[in-house]
């Protein structure tokens, strides 16, 4: 085949009939405007805790300075007592997952893109999902959540399975199940239909799988 | 955003919204993926719709951060992709490959196994009719660059649709 020909045959491939789109100007918006939200959230908490950490050390240093009380590094261990504590609100997440109160700045408001661990446990108890994902959500979800949807029908546009993980359950109109991992976390797990009404096959199987993938992440 | 750049959006959004869809598929194969990258595309721009001060240039734009999210997305570790005999499931079973749904599919199938930037250079440069300079933006590589993936992307193509038939 040579190049004109392979080219002919790109260009003849332009699909000129498209499956109804999964999202409209409205949707567009309301994820705008709740990731403008979110991030306005997190530039807050986070000025917030500079003003904490900086009154803390402040303070502390000030009381270590008192007639008494001891002025040996008391600045330094200030210091370090607030840091320690802005390490605490900032990095108490655990290994694997995003950290609480933040995510990915994708322009999806509230869930961040699932980690590795989340996919593998996702794939290792659902094989049938391998290669069918992970798309990137676009539901409202609590600070902290991660999470991905895997196609689970046949055809261009099917049905969606979702699986989130994160500090508390995700709520939903949709059929869902949720789980607890042994380090607290939940794992949600919500059937999504395809844009025609039509469910998928795990519809009546989410707990099930929200308890499987909780197992499966250790 | 002001209140007159919701219209702006929304009226950019109705004309563009099917074009950039349609670049998307073409460029990951999957219109579960497309309407992903799609999607995240619109709201970007929605988000900095004051800031883009070149309206003029939306298109490309949109184009850049579709290619990009393409592209980037692709180096995901689960997103890797690898060649495989197996036809994925948009090739509906038993399609006669005479027929023209057939051939476009078989296309599609093709140009997914060709590499991501490559893929993106076809794209760009034979369906989008972007210019050299134009994909080059869009990708942030240099014009030479573009030559050069152009190339390996023909040569890529019609080893897979020489493959597939």
């Amino acid at each position: 085949m040579d190049e004109r020909e392979a080219l002919d045959r790109l260009r003849a491939a332009v699909p000129d009939e498209m499956p109804p789109a999964s999202f409209d100007h409205g949707s567009v918006v309301r994820a705008s405007r709740a990731a403008q939200r979110r991030r306005r959230q997190v530039v807050t908490g986070a000025l917030t805790a500079v003003l904490v950490v900086g009154g803390l050390g402040g303070a502390v240093a000030a009381l270590r300075a008192l007639p008494g009380g001891s002025s040996d590094s008391s600045s330094g261990s200030g210091a370090v007592a607030a840091s320690g504590r802005a390490n605490a609100m900032t990095d108490s997440a655990p290994t694997g997952a995003a950290p609480f109160g933040q995510g990915p700045d994708n322009g999806i408001p509230g869930c961040g893109t699932a980690t590795e661990a989340l996919v593998s446990a996702v794939v290792q108890v659902l094989p049938a999902v391998s290669g069918r994902g992970p798309y990137r959500l676009t539901r409202p979800c609590p600070p902290g959540t991660t999470g991905a949807a895997f196609r689970v029908g046949d055809g261009p546009t099917s049905a969606r399975l979702e699986v989130l993980l994160g500090p508390a359950v995700v709520a939903s109109a949709e059929p869902s199940g949720s789980a607890r991992t042994t380090d607290g976390r939940v794992v949600t797990v919500i059937d999504t239909p395809a844009p025609d009404g039509s469910r998928g096959p795990y519809a009546a199987r989410v707990d099930e799988l929200a308890a499987k993938v909780a197992a499966a992440l250790r | 955003m002001r209140p007159e750049g919701e219209g702006e959006f929304a009226t950019y959004f109705t004309a563009r919204r099917d074009a950039v869809r349609r670049s998307a598929y073409l460029l990951c194969g999957d219109w579960h993926r497309a309407d992903d990258v799609a999607q995240t595309a619109f709201i970007k721009l929605h988000r900095h719709w004051d800031s883009v001060r070149d309206k003029g240039a939306l298109d490309a734009w949109m184009r850049r951060t579709v290619v990009r999210a393409v592209v980037d997305e692709s180096r995901r570790p689960w997103r890797r992709e690898r060649a495989s005999a197996v036809l994925p499931e948009t090739v509906a079973t038993g399609s006669d490959p005479g027929d023209a749904m057939g051939q476009r599919e078989q296309v599609i199938v093709a140009l997914a196994a060709v590499p991501p930037r490559q893929r993106a250079v076809l794209v760009l440069r034979f369906l989008e009719d972007a210019d050299v300079t134009a994909t080059a933006a869009a990708l942030g590589c240099s014009e030479g660059t573009v030559k050069s993936q152009t190339a390996r992307g023909l040569v890529a193509l019609r080893a897979a649709l020489a493959g597939g038939r």
